[in-house]
């Protein structure tokens, strides 16, 4: 299981395989492109970051994995597989979704029922997902809220999610994900929104948890530091689209997209003083006023005549590397 | 650090305290404590902490904005906890607050130029043309175009209305400001682009200002001098390379291993901080930390720890370390 | 302010400090194709139309008699398909007075009395349920505690002392209308500013030392203004109603003026020999206020969906 860090995509099983994905929403000017041509595995033992800032369709995707494109968006094209069988069919849906492969949110308050006891949630959930009954079902509510670090879980039972912090909610959210043995994790901004030690407790809880139990996970953030020190492979996302994919090393100390460089010359650190903040000029692109090209030409230093006729296409580079861009070697043919 | 001539803001042993219905009891909600903290002309003072520790409770008291239950707090050397009618809205001009969320530091309603000319409908005199080359002025100050002002706020981002409420900020040529979280509601690329707005316009305009963020790599970047918060009690003060590269505190030391850096050749070694945040509700006894520190002993649960110099300038509440 | 395009009077007192030319353009044009896609709107924005033109131009129509003139002999005439003639379309009543003029007639009345009571007691609610809001305290109290007992105050009851006070008139129902239902306007606005008054512009403006006149004026006020235009469209159907309730009662518009109550009032001896007096008043009090809360619906969904739109596109989430 340890040799997640270091695989390469031919010696992991290949889990999930998104084809050609795309996504539209209508508004009055049009269909606009949440997702567009997306391409995209997750082989098993892995955990591959989607980092990308506001609008780049990070979160839209994730939920498309598992069908729940929230209307009126609607899936234009594509095909997701899981292990061979497309998610996309209701009934492959059904099956899959909540058990093998799960999801956590940013907010675990909307997720959970506040309705319900942490204990009554969890009870459903494994009657009805893992179809465990009676004692059974106590003893694994009892192992999950252990398994995720949680102090007191027998009181815990009894807790409604109002009652719980931030911190504990989440906890409890990556154990009702967990209850099922999911094989793929796909997490939406898990930690947005906590406080930098909670943040670090979830954060190295998942990765723990993910070793120990062989989960891959699909993190999907905004935040660098998060995709550095989690992942193993990332790839880059602006508006709807993959410009850069790489293993996490060679991204960070060697960005091949414009856009990927700009984000990284973005971020202040911690750990060092009196860097210059590079930061990427223009604003984020209005998403009803699409370019006919690439869609971060207007921003994009390097941008020539080619970068307007049409979007580059994600191109091999090197091993393990892709790039979309008119820029790089490998990059203009497809 | 040499800011020991006359401060621009001071505050003296400042303690807020409110209460708040809980269900059928009222409680008292220990928001901040005995914070005393200064700021001088031309410094940027970084406060950090995470979610209840007090910040933003600390940055109002500054501006006057939040009346203390105890303490005092000094605008160039008067004290304005108890000003006059009058005196308070002269005292307006002079300090200003930066919101964190761009989105509803705007009224909708209100064209751009209408919300940035508002501190000069109030303050000043200035009416008619006079008033809108102030405006396009301002606006070009923050690296907008001056036909912003025509526009409503929804036609702009979020990064172009964080300029937006920069500019109305600086309409009166304050020399203070509080930044409350004021990138982080911004994306990283858009986040560098204020930060480094917020930058240049301290020495271009002349600002001080108190930068509260919880985020504490963009808290390094901008701050000379840094000071951690945590459930409304000072834990450390000191310049900023103090902080970061000395922190002292066991708190401090925590929150800094907490962030995740964004390069994974620095890899993690270390223990999260157990246990959550108590309520500033039931505050512990003591040392405010005991409850999540690894180092304390029986001293903290029994006793505030003081706030004492380390070395030049460098302040440590603690008893251990 | 947005309703004025659909040739509707304007329903609501309280001025849109912020609406101006550009914004309420785009306002327009999504109204205009949110309307599209809504029957219940076009039926409510018809009916609402056709019954203000009506009413406006209804005395310098050509073809129709003087609402008020008498003829014995034609008393009781039927209306067409029914044995009547084309002379009295909507047959005539017991004094032989065209029912098509007097319905039209008391359009006039109905309009009048409803769009003038809702608008001052939109004025005078919202301007109350802001200080209210905004200001707080004991003044708060004050305010609500008066809006309390006037929502448990019967508003007939109010008419009939009134009227036994000052004799009726058309007036006094516009005053007893709007004092029943200003209440309605300070509650709801209240309740709104207290959610704006935490937003991050109040504080804003407060910090930049602005007055309370100010910020209530130029802050809080235009953000209430499509609520309340909302609102301020639905009591309009409730006005409808009490007039012609008034006006049944015998408080409000005296004869030979006619209005859609009293024709009730007036037909109801005659149900039996001459059904269509009553039917058609009746009917007419029906559809218009069936126009009036259908127009109100509608703009309840553009706003709403208004708002949704605004937050999926201004903030977008990843």
């Amino acid at each position: 299981m340890n040799g997640a860090g270091t695989s390469t995509d031919t010696r992991t099983e290949r889990l999930l395989e998104i084809k050609d994905l795309t996504v539209g929403f209508p508004t009055r000017d049009g269909i606009v492109r949440g997702v567009d041509s997306l391409n995209l595995n997750v082989g098993s033992h892995e955990r591959l970051g989607v980092v990308g800032e506001s609008g780049s369709g990070k979160t839209v995707m994730g939920l498309a994995i598992l069908g729940m494109v929230l209307p009126p968006g609607r899936i234009m094209g594509g095909t997701v597989l899981w292990r061979g069988e497309n998610v996309l069919d209701e009934a492959v849906a059904n099956r899959v979704r909540g058990r093998e492969i799960a999801m956590i949110f940013q907010d675990p308050m909307v997720s959970l029922n506040p309705l319900k006891t942490v204990g009554a949630q969890l009870r459903e959930l494994l009657k009805r997902r893992a179809g465990l009954d009676g004692a059974d079902i106590r003893r694994r509510s009892l192992e999950l809220l252990d398994m995720v670090g949680i102090a007191n879980p027998h009181d815990r039972l009894k807790s409604y999610a109002f009652e719980l912090s931030g911190g504990m909610r989440q906890r409890v959210m990556i154990a009702t994900a967990l209850a099922c043995e999911p094989t793929l994790l796909i997490a939406d901004e898990p930690t947005t929104g906590l406080d930098v030690t909670i943040q670090d407790q979830i954060l190295t809880l998942l990765h723990d948890l993910s070793t120990d139990l062989g989960v891959s996970v699909l993190m999907i953030t905004h935040d660098l530091g998060v995709v550095a020190q989690f992942c193993d492979r990332v790839q880059v996302m602006y508006a709807g689209r993959i410009v850069e994919r790489a293993p996490i090393t060679d991204l960070f100390a060697d960005p091949q997209h414009p856009y990927s460089s700009g984000l990284l010359q973005s971020v202040p650190r911690v750990d060092r003083a009196e860097i210059e903040l590079a930061g990427i000029p223009g604003e984020p692109l209005d998403r009803a006023n699409f370019p006919a090209g690439c869609a971060f030409e207007p921003r994009c230093a390097e941008a020539h005549d080619a970068c307007r006729q049409a979007p580059p296409p994600l191109a091999k580079i090197a091993e393990r590397r892709w790039v979309a861009c008119y820029n790089r070697p490998g990059g203009s043919q497809t | 650090m040499s800011e020991q001539a006359v401060p621009l803001v001071e505050s003296r042993d400042v303690s807020v305290h409110y209460s708040r219905w809980v269900g059928s009891r009222r409680r008292t909600v220990y928001a901040l404590d005995d914070f005393s903290i200064s700021v001088a002309p031309g410094e940027t003072v970084g406060l950090v902490g995470e979610s209840g520790c007090g910040k933003s409770t600390a940055g109002r008291a500054l501006l006057g904005a939040v009346k203390p239950t105890k303490g005092q707090v000094l605008f160039e050397g008067e004290d304005i906890t108890d000003l006059s009618r009058r005196n308070w809205r002269a005292m307006r001009k002079q300090v200003q607050l930066i919101f964190q969320d761009p989105y509803s530091a705007l009224n909708p309603k209100l064209k751009v130029g209408d919300s940035i000319a508002e501190p000069f409908l109030v303050h000043t005199r200035k009416r008619g043309a006079e008033l809108e080359a102030a405006v396009a002025e301002l606006l070009e100050t923050v690296g907008m175009t001056a036909g912003a002002a025509d526009k409503y706020p929804h036609a702009f981002s979020g990064g172009q209305r964080q300029r937006i409420v920069i500019a109305r900020a600086l309409a009166l040529h304050p020399g203070f400001v509080v930044a409350d979280e004021a990138t982080a509601a911004l994306d990283v690329s858009i986040q560098a682009q204020i930060v480094n707005l917020l930058v240049e316009l301290k020495d271009t305009v002349g600002l001080s200002y108190l930068f509260i963020s919880h985020n504490l790599a963009v808290v390094r970047h901008v701050s000379d001098r840094v000071a951690i918060m945590y459930l409304g009690h000072l834990m450390e003060l000191g310049s900023q390379r103090d902080i970061y590269e000395n922190p002292t505190h066991p708190y401090s030391q925590a929150l800094l291993s907490a962030v995740p850096v964004p390069d994974p050749t620095t890899k993690r070694h270390h223990e999260p901080l157990k246990g959550d945040l108590p309520s500033p509700m039931d505050p512990p006894k003591g040392c405010r930390f005991n409850t999540r520190c690894p180092l304390a002993v029986e001293q903290c649960f029994e006793e505030r720890p003081p706030m004492t110099e380390r070395s030049n300038g460098h302040y440590v509440a603690c008893w251990v370390n | 302010m947005t309703a004025v395009d659909d040739g509707l009077p304007p329903s609501e007192g309280t001025n849109g400090a912020g609406a101006a030319s550009g914004e309420n353009a785009t306002v327009m044009s999504d109204l205009r194709s949110h309307l599209r896609k809504s029957k219940a709107g076009i039926a409510g924005i018809a009916i609402c139309s056709l019954f203000a033109l009506v009413a406006i131009i209804g005395p310098w129509l050509p073809f129709l008699p003087d609402p008020s003139k008498q003829s014995l002999p034609d008393k009781l005439t039927p209306p067409v398909g029914w044995g009547g003639a084309w002379d009295h379309p909507l047959g005539t009543d017991q004094l032989g007075r065209d029912i098509l003029a007097r319905l039209i007639d008391g359009a006039r009345i109905s309009l009048l009395v409803s769009v003038v009571a809702v608008i001052i007691a939109a004025i005078l609610g919202t301007a109350l349920g802001l200080v209210a809001g905004y200001i707080g305290g004991r003044i708060d109290t004050l305010i609500i505690s008066a809006a309390d007992v006037q929502m448990a105050f019967p508003g007939v009851l109010a008419g009939l002392i009134l009227v036994a006070a000052f004799g009726p008139s058309v007036w006094l129902v516009i005053i007893v209308i709007a004092i029943s239902s200003w209440m309605v306007f300070t509650r709801v606005g209240r309740g709104l500013v207290f959610t704006l008054k935490s937003s991050l512009f109040v504080e804003a403006s407060e910090l930049a030392g602005a007055s309370s006149r100010r910020v209530m004026w130029r802050h809080l006020l235009p953000n209430l203004v499509s609520s309340l235009i909302t609102l301020s469209v639905l009591e309009l159907a409730a006005a409808i109603l009490s007039e012609s309730a008034f006006a049944f009662l015998g408080f409000g518009v005296q004869p030979p003026r006619s209005s859609w109550g009293l024709m009730i009032q007036q037909g109801r001896n005659y149900i039996t020999d001459g059904w269509w007096i009553v039917t058609f008043a009746g009917l007419a009090i029906a559809i218009v206020v069936l126009g009036v809360n259908l127009l109100s619906l509608w703009l309840q969904s553009f706003n709403d969906i208004a708002e949704r739109e605004q937050i999926i596109l201004e903030r977008p989430g990843g």
